[in-house]
């Protein structure tokens, strides 16, 4: 990263860390936590496409991690920051284990493959009732808190201290799928993508590097999940179904799945854009899915893209005028 | 205990017949121009509240308001593929996401028309027959000769027309088709016509059996998928077979064990067939 872009991240990151300061209502301040929530997911689904693989069923880890999380700490008891890297490390696994498999089937096959896993991973956590409570759900799953005995103890409550704790968390994980995507693993990830015939003849294991970007994709869907329990305190199988599968799948091609900041925009353009809309009530989806259509039509690369496609309209003006102020009168 | 399994296999044939109805236009749009259609519940639904207006709110008699709910759901669906999809190309994630979104939007839309509860839908014959002490629904037995007579003319068209063999031409290589003097704009739209016009005669067909609600496309949708999975992508045949087994799977298995659970196992099952058979039970090599 160059020191000017570096620059440019530490005033991005130090103006959203003033932003409670500002903003003091609690139900905005929610909507901007879950917009920092969403867009984990969102950027680790943008992961698993740059191997050429669309996952449908990132909302079933999202609820794997989710379930996982709120059992471990309600019936085993332990304290969240245990359970969240665990739920990360099982969604992680089921992933790896079933990567293996379906990560050879291409195309809309796969898609329907990850449809149907994550049908079954929905509909499983509404029949099984003694566990994970039917339809209607888990309510009250504790909050997280800091506790060292006899010195210091917080326990995150206010929507404030979500923020920090959102902010945080996101910060964490687009590092981390920053480092993954620039090093060697992102290259083999393209390589697959394109050509995955051509990247196996000069010897990279693609089914390998899949894998690895299917579990590291769902590691990061599992922890956002547990958050999301830990942060709303209730679940039910309903949060994780169809819609909110096609909201993070939306955020990455309306942000603009080719630009590694493109499903972070996403996110916060269609949370932005459903919460501003959310006051039409009953008109709600038909304005979102308007304004979503006509995006898709006339943006294809998304909105992470529009800056250089006017940049270079603006070449091109400026150079047509130069050319006209050069030309012999 | 005789009157129990007929029944069942009764609702087996309504409801693989209904899931072939709605597989079929899938498998036609995806065959055709590459596109999982998502919007195809909301079609399903939208012909049958398109049904529901002409018999109910305009007093039209019924077989004409099925003629005109269905022909008025095909012709929308040629608005759809030339306004919407012609412009999004082959790019079918993209095509995926404005499908789905577009379901959401009409979904919303005739909630706000209609409301949002369940609606009954009068049926065109009442009263049971009798066979060999078996008492069956003439409405269902009706559902059932109906589908079975469109599946047949389908396979007619695709496999004996002209116009059937230039879609195949088109699903097979878009470009040599063109070079043959097939326009596949045409053939597109055409296929987004039969593709809506089956879906909206499979709401139209059970509306009356299962009422008709704003929400009512997405099983369907789910299930059509399934079919189409089971039998193998693109291919017709596969989709029939595909069908009856996903309609034998659901309906036995919500009888004798528990609905949920026998969704769960129609979903595991494919999966199974996925990853050991990819290309399905009947399906062609993969592309």
């Amino acid at each position: 990263m160059s020191k000017g872009r570096l620059r440019q991240i530490g005033f991005l990151v130090l103006v959203a860390a003033l932003v409670p300061a500002v903003i003091r209502d609690a139900g905005i301040l929610h909507i901007i936590n879950m917009m920092y929530l969403m867009a984990i997911p969102a950027m680790s689904l943008n992961l698993i496409m740059s191997t050429g693989h669309v996952s449908f069923a990132h909302a079933a880890f999202i609820a794997i991690g989710a379930y996982f999380s709120t059992l471990l700490s309600m019936k085993a008891g332990l304290p969240f920051w245990f359970c969240l890297p665990l739920a990360g490390a099982v969604g992680a696994l089921i992933a790896w284990g079933i990567g293996w498999i379906i990560l050879r089937i291409k195309g809309p096959y796969f898609f329907l493959v990850t449809v149907a896993f994550s049908e079954v991973v929905i509909r499983s956590a509404t029949h099984f009732k003694e566990i994970t409570g039917g339809h209607q759900g888990i309510e009250q799953i504790p909050k997280p808190s800091i506790t060292i005995p006899h010195l210091f103890a917080f326990k995150f409550e206010s929507e404030t201290s979500f923020y920090y704790l959102m902010l945080a968390a996101m910060l964490v994980s687009l590092l981390a799928m920053y480092k993954l995507q620039r090093g060697h693993w992102g290259l083999s990830w393209r390589a697959a993508r394109e050509a995955d015939m051509v990247a196996e003849s000069v010897g990279v294991d693609v089914i390998r590097y899949k894998v690895a970007a299917f579990s590291t994709g769902c590691f990061f869907a599992a922890m956002a999940g547990s958050l999301f329990a830990h942060y709303v305190s209730f679940i039910n199988p309903g949060t994780f179904g169809l819609l909110m599968q096609f909201g993070m799948l939306m955020s990455v091609i309306v942000g603009g799945r080719e630009y590694f900041y493109g499903p972070i925009i996403g996110t916060l353009f269609l949370r932005g854009l459903s919460a501003s809309v959310a006051r039409m009530a009953v008109y709600e989806p038909i304005v979102y899915g308007t304004i979503l259509a006509l995006i898709i039509l006339f943006f294809p690369v998304g909105i992470a893209g529009l800056p250089s496609r006017f940049a270079a309209q603006w070449t091109s003006i400026l150079y047509r005028i130069r050319r006209k102020a050069h030309e012999p009168a | 205990m005789a009157t129990l399994y007929a029944q069942i296999i009764v609702n087996t044939l309504v409801l693989s017949l209904t899931y072939i109805l709605v597989a079929l236009g899938l498998t036609l749009v995806l065959s055709v121009m590459d596109i999982l259609n998502f919007a195809h519940g909301a079609i399903y639904m939208l012909g049958s509240y398109f049904f529901y207006t002409f018999l109910t709110n305009a007093g039209l008699p019924y077989f004409l308001s099925a003629i005109l709910a269905i022909v008025l759901t095909g012709f929308l669906g040629i608005l759809l593929e030339k306004y919407v999809l012609r412009r999004v190309g082959t790019a079918h994630l993209e095509a995926l996401v404005i499908t789905f979104g577009l379901a959401m939007a009409l979904e919303s839309l005739i909630t706000i028309i209609f409301g949002g509860w369940p609606l009954p839908v009068k049926g065109l014959l009442t009263g049971t027959l009798k066979v060999f002490g078996v008492i069956l629904s003439l409405e269902r037995l009706m559902i059932i000769l109906v589908s079975i007579a469109l599946v047949g003319l389908l396979f007619f068209y695709v496999g004996k027309t002209k116009q059937g063999r230039a879609m195949r031409a088109v699903a097979q290589n878009r470009i040599g088709a063109q070079l043959q003097g097939i326009d596949p704009n045409r053939v597109s739209a055409l296929c987004f016509f039969i593709s809506c016009a089956l879906a909206a005669s499979a709401g139209v067909l059970t509306g009356p059996v299962f009422g008709i609600a704003p929400s009512m496309g997405l099983s369907p949708l789910l299930n059509g998928f399934t079919a189409m999975i089971l039998g193998g992508l693109g291919s017709i045949v596969g989709c029939v077979v595909g069908g009856f087994i996903l309609g034998a799977l659901i309906s036995f298995g919500s009888t004798l064990l528990n609905p949920i659970l026998a969704n769960i196992i129609a979903f595991a099952l494919i999966l199974v067939v996925l990853i050991f058979r990819p290309r399905g039970v009947m399906g062609s090599v993969q592309r």
